[in-house]
């Protein structure tokens, strides 16, 4: 006990004498007068320093840039957009078998829609129009008086793959629709020509799998899509009309990528 | 070809100069308990020294398990199923190959009446059966077309004993349904006569309750037969038979919601008869002439009572034939010719079929060595209007020890394009396509374009101006028989069969309205290749089990270099988006299980009572593509394999009577979706008497 409290008695005494007031100290800081932090007092520099960011402000751009505090007009927005439709209903008027040698009638409009709206419209901006298993794009011809009137420069052409594997288009494959036929085969799944398959079997029309459509829009813009399904989940028409499918859509005019 | 006949010829050769130094009667057939087969040879041959996979179910197999139809014993066998195909027509298959390719015959006889090349097996009463057949792989170098994957040979009952015999069987069970048979048998002197009956009805049955129609419509079917055989000398034999089968079905169908309701008739008959010769101990000679015809007539009324559809099927072969059997040393041979003719009448055909055949076949037999068995054999079809055709088959067994014999054996086998392929001319009534036969397709094509009736053409007509080959296989087989004890045996046999050119409908031009005009193309190629086991155990006098087993790998060659080449997809079943499929993604043929087997367990308690036990499984398999892209891999919807379960106990009151009882498909076993013939539950009771003096 008694050696302890020499101990700290003779700590106490070594404190007292050593800390002795000193002479001011240098201000430390930023000492760089074109940082926006520059502190005029200090004569060390402590690497605080913070600079003005060059950068994109905007949050909703793809390279939106956080600690950017001025805006160099670098901002780039997304003009890649996907999206699903789920049971978009093309269905017919009226499908009615024929006796043979006929083919069934099928009657009733196309429904519309438009990559850019990302769902069915009217008017002439439309992209494609499905009705019945007959797919249609807005370009080229009509080959058939219950088709909607062409307007823009639609063309299509349908190829192998997934919508991860086609990423690009190839402009020499695009087709139009033509006064006698469709870019896209309507053969009602029968020779699978085209988009779906026909089970004589069942008599469902399926989506043949590994089939991307590759689009230009009316408007020269390009999209792909992937066909999914072409009954309700109700199965409420038998003949179907129903189109759910994936579509990417890449809305910078000339981009051919996606 | 060329390598074939050569391989062939040298193996006459090899017969020829190898009897020279075998003991002149060390073949032995005939052995009274011995399982003896005619259908590999066409003349007997004991089972155990066929060098060919081919199996025999026994009367008493046929007895125990109460069958009284041939589709009841068929699907119990190692490796066979009949099932419903995608067209909805039960079939065969064997070896992985379909019933299109199996030849149904009746004491060696072809059996014709064939829906999309199914044979109704149903059709076949088993009153006076009293084997039947298999031959596993080729067959075409002795029965021609059609045996391409194999043969089934009903054999019927022949009398050995004196006097009247008569069988009287009565069986009835679940949905109704009534089977009763008689046979009558009399034997005098040189005279033998054969009498048979069998009458057949059902009320059917049916799987889903929730629509309209029937699974199975009620029907009821009854057959006759004659059969009489004459010695008119110790050397000379008459035979003559005659068979006559009638069923009438109800026909149903169903149209917007609304029942549609008819009748469907089949009536077929067979006449036969022959002269056989025994000129000497070691030659005779058979003449046999055989005429079948098969038709079908159907119906279908609308609701006011006007005709909605009407059916007709009409075919027709005539088929005579010479066969000449000699056996010099250590060879049986036999060497026959004939000729064929055959015609169909039907809805769709624009004229009546026809087609002529002549066919000369030979097969030599033989003990080589005193040890190795051959077969030998060769056939030349020449059909009127086709290109002729050569089959072959070579076979040997090498018995290595007394328990073990290695076998051998390769065959060809081709089948004819059917008339349908040929001569069809159909326009679908919903969708309106077209498919035309191969033969009718050029001028009825060249019709319609000069009537501007087509907007595309796919292939050139000059394509189809010729006539379609025949599908064609080669058929390997490898096995062994090993005898372990007294008790047990088994054997085992791996078999391989390629099938080229098979024929299937192609796009050829589209109409003017975009529907599709199909015809016949030989496209395909298949290979089917897999194992078959089969055991026998008996560990005692009272205990008799079997087991069987076939391993099956089939596929479509194409289909399996593109997935090789790897550009195929596949629809995810969740979220439909395709996904590639890697190489070993690909299942296979549609309808066709890898693993199939059978357990067959009979008991017998004392001399009067004994139980039989029938377990069959079959792996899973599909029937559809489910995932968007018409083949078969290993993310589509199969139907699950399935096992059933058949019981049965028999009583033999006395030596003439005996009472069954049973229970087919024990565990009540269904599938209502995709198995149209498996009924469920059935119980039955079967009583057999026999009256003999």
């Amino acid at each position: 006990m008694k050696t302890k409290l020499v101990l700290s008695m003779l700590t106490l005494a070594v404190v007292f004498t050593a800390c002795k007031k000193e002479s001011p100290e240098p201000i430390t800081g930023c000492t760089d007068p074109t940082a926006i932090n520059f502190n005029p007092l200090a004569s060390i520099d402590d690497s605080s320093c913070v600079y003005d960011i060059y950068g994109c402000t905007d949050s909703t751009a793809i390279n939106f840039n956080p600690l950017a505090s001025i805006d160099d007009s670098s901002c780039i927005y997304e003009t890649i957009v996907s999206g699903t439709i789920t049971e978009l209903d093309a269905q017919a008027a009226t499908f009615a078998p024929n006796p043979p040698p006929a083919p069934p009638t099928i009657t009733g409009d196309y429904t519309k829609f438009s990559f850019a709206e990302g769902t069915v419209v009217e008017g002439d901006d439309w992209d494609v129009a499905f009705r019945s298993t007959s797919i249609i794009f807005n370009g080229g011809m009509a080959s058939d008086t219950s088709q909607p009137n062409r307007t823009g420069n639609a063309a299509v052409y349908i190829i192998d793959g997934t919508m991860e594997s086609i990423s690009s288009v190839d402009e020499s494959l695009l087709l139009q629709d033509g006064a006698t036929s469709t870019a896209i085969i309507d053969d009602m799944g029968i020779q699978q020509m085209g988009w779906c398959i026909y089970d004589f079997a069942t008599n469902m029309i399926s989506p043949i799998a590994g089939k991307i459509l590759v689009v230009r829009t009316h408007d020269n813009k390009y999209a792909k899509i992937e066909i999914l399904n072409f009954y309700d989940a109700a199965f409420s028409n038998v003949y179907g009309g129903f189109y759910t499918f994936n579509y990417v859509y890449q809305s910078e005019e000339g981009t051919l990528t996606f | 070809m060329k390598l074939k006949n050569t391989l062939f010829f040298l193996s006459i050769l090899f017969v020829f100069t190898a009897f020279g130094q075998t003991n002149s009667d060390s073949i032995s057939i005939k052995k009274k308990h011995k399982e003896v087969s005619i259908s590999a040879t066409k003349s007997s041959k004991s089972l155990d020294a066929l060098p060919i996979p081919g199996s025999i179910i026994s009367e008493k197999e046929i007895t125990e398990t109460a069958a009284t139809k041939l589709d009841e014993v068929i699907e119990k066998q190692t490796g066979i199923i009949s099932v419903p195909t995608k067209t909805g027509t039960k079939g065969v298959q064997m070896q992985g190959l379909d019933a299109s390719y199996i030849a149904i015959l009746l004491d060696g006889c072809p059996m014709i009446g064939r829906s999309f090349g199914a044979f109704d097996l149903n059709r076949i009463s088993l009153a006076d059966i009293e084997k039947i057949e298999i031959i596993r792989g080729a067959s075409s170098s002795l029965y021609g077309s059609n045996a391409l994957g194999g043969v089934i040979n009903l054999i019927s009952k022949n009398q050995v004993e004196d006097g009247k015999n008569m069988f009287l069987s009565m069986k009835y069970g679940t949905n109704n349904s009534l089977n009763s048979s008689a046979l009558y048998q009399y034997k005098k002197g040189g005279l033998q006569l054969s009498n048979s009956m069998d009458y057949y009805k059902t009320d059917g049955y049916d799987l889903i309750d929730s629509d309209l129609l029937n699974t199975i419509n009620p029907l009821s079917n009854y057959s006759f037969r004659i059969k009489i055989k004459y010695d008119l000398s110790e050397k000379i034999i008459l035979k003559a038979n005659g068979r006559y089968f009638n069923q009438e079905q109800e026909n149903t169908g169903e149209k917007s919601n609304l029942l549609l309701e008819g009748e469907s008739q089949i009536k077929e008959w067979n006449l036969g008869s022959s002269i056989k010769y025994l000129m000497h101990s070691n030659f005779s000679t058979e003449a046999e002439i055989y005429t079948t015809n098969y038709r079908t007539d159907e119906f279908l009324l609308n609701q006011n009572g006007s005709l909605f559809d009407k059916n007709y099927f009409d075919h027709t072969l005539l088929q005579s034939e010479l066969r000449n059997n000699f056996n010099f040393k250590a060879i049986n041979g036999i060497i026959g010719f004939g000729m064929t003719k055959e015609k169909l009448d039907r809805k769709y055909f624009s004229s009546i079929a026809q087609q002529d055949l002549k066919f000369l076949y030979g097969q030599l037999d033989c003990l080589a060595f005193g040890v190795v068995d051959i077969i030998a054999g060769s056939r030349y079809d020449n059909y009127s209007n086709y290109a002729t055709e050569i089959s072959n088959k070579l076979a040997l067994g090498f018995p290595i020890s007394k328990q073990l014999t290695i076998n051998s054996s390769v065959g060809t086998g081709f089948k004819i394009p059917d008339f349908r392929q040929r001569y069809f001319d159909f326009t679908n009534s919903t969708i309106g396509y077209t498919v035309l036969g191969r033969e009718v397709a050029f001028d009825r094509l060249t019709a319609m374009e000069n009537d501007g009736m087509l907007q595309g053409i796919f292939i050139p007509f000059s394509e189809i101006n010729s006539p379609l080959k025949s599908e064609t296989s080669l058929n390997i087989n490898v096995g062994i028989k090993f005898k372990v004890n007294e008790k047990t045996s088994f054997n085992i046999n791996f078999f391989k069969n390629e099938v080229v050119n098979l024929i299937e409908a192609q796009l050829v031009a589209n109409k003017t309205n975009t529907l599709p005009v199909f015809s016949y193309f030989n496209l395909n190629q298949v290979e089917t290749k897999g194992m078959e086991f089969n055991t026998r155990f008996r560990p005692n006098s009272k205990l008799e089990i079997k087991a069987g087993y076939q391993l099956l790998f089939a596929f479509d060659s194409d289909i399996k270099t593109r997935f090789e080449t790897g550009d195929v997809y596949a629809k995810d079943a969740e979220t439909l988006v395709s996904f590639k499929l890697k190489k070993d993604d690909y299942f296979g043929l549609f309808n066709r299980s890898r693993h199939m087997g059978n357990l067959k367990l009979f008991y017998q308690f004392n001399d009067k009572l004994d139980l039989n036990t029938i377990i069959t499984y079959r792996s899973k398999y599909a029937l559809y593509d489910s995932n968007g892209n018409n083949l078969l891999d290993t993310y589509d919807e199969f139907i699950d394999g399935y096992a059933l379960c058949d019981v049965g106990i028999t009583h033999h009151t006395n030596a003439s009577k005996s009472i069954q009882l049973g229970v087919k498909n024990i565990f009540d076993f269904t599938n209502p979706e995709y198995i149209s013939n498996i009924s469920g539950r059935l119980y039955y009771i079967n009583l057999k008497i026999n009256f003999k003096n």
